[in-house]
């Protein structure tokens, strides 16, 4: 279960709204590379994980995207706070706003609905712990493309503290795919599934118990 | 970052930073189950945590509900302001 913790992860507080920048740092709330499909992908995925240390960390690194979907939505709410509709309309803000008035729904920032096909819960440790390390680097290069795109100070050090936040992600979920590694067959790593095969052993492969 | 200027906000920095210490340290903990000096300053770091939020509610306002100092009078945890509002 969870309990929720009435703070941000690391503080937003914007003094200037910019509809503008919202439009595009929307995508990492519900965009196919944003914090929202990050959090259910690590918690899909852990329930049949075969080794703790993986299932642990899909757990504790989905609650953490859990915490990056909450400074992304106060980024992007206190971005549109108190516009005037001249704002609304000369950002191009007003297709969202006609929709959603100011309320967060998670999107991309091209428009499209957030989907779960931009994430997989494959049910192979190996696969599935190759799209985590792959889904820590777009997250990556799409919060680089934020910051070319915003000026505002107040905006960037949250941004910058979440791209760090995907690097050291990717550290720990690199090291899941070598602790896998180390317990699988050293000669075939693909003998067997160790989330499905139930001849794991017999198969080559070491159990972990 | 906005420079925490008020006792207040530079006490919820101090949690904000040891808080960070302490997931870092879970995630670290969690590929590498038997690193002594990590559970160590894990353990160090966590214990600090838990004093500054404990502090942090009687004084201030509650962040979760098992550190609120409950008041008879009213029920501050949905009084006091959402973390998205800013200014803190």
């Amino acid at each position: 279960m969870w309990n929720y913790e009435k703070r941000l992860q690391f503080p937003v507080n914007i003094k200037t709204p910019n509809a503008k920048i919202a439009q595009v740092i929307i995508s990492q709330f519900g965009g196919p590379d944003g914090e929202l499909a990050a959090s259910q992908r690590y918690l899909s995925q852990r329930y049949t994980m075969p080794y703790r240390e993986v299932a642990g960390c899909l757990t504790d690194i989905g609650t953490e995207e859990l915490a990056h979907m909450e400074m992304i939505c106060a980024i992007v709410y206190q971005l549109t706070k108190d516009l005037s509709m001249e704002e609304i309309q000369a950002s191009g803000f007003d297709k969202y706003y006609v929709d959603h008035t100011l309320a967060l729904w998670p999107q991309a920032a091209g428009g499209i609905p957030f989907n779960a096909c931009v994430f997989q819960s494959k049910g192979d440790v190996i696969t599935d712990l190759t799209e985590d390390m792959a889904a820590e680097q777009k997250a990556r290069s799409t919060y680089d493309n934020i910051l070319r795109l915003v000026k505002d100070p107040d905006v960037c050090e949250p941004i910058k503290f979440l791209r760090a936040r995907e690097i050291v992600h990717f550290q720990r979920f690199g090291e899941c795919l070598r602790l896998t590694q180390d317990k699988l067959d050293a000669k075939n790593f693909y003998v067997c599934n160790p989330e499905f095969d139930t001849n794991c052993p017999t198969m080559g492969c070491k159990r972990d118990k | 970052m906005m420079q925490p200027r008020s006792e207040r906000e530079m006490m919820l920095h101090k949690i904000n930073v040891i808080s960070f210490i302490c997931v870092e340290m879970q995630l670290y903990l969690d590929t590498h189950p038997y690193e002594c000096d990590a559970i160590e300053y894990f353990n160090r770091n966590m214990t600090m945590l838990n004093e500054l939020k404990h502090d942090y509610s009687q004084k201030y306002t509650p962040l979760n509900l098992s550190n609120a100092n409950h008041s008879d009078q009213k029920w501050e945890w949905v009084l006091d302001p959402m973390p998205w509002e800013g200014g803190c």
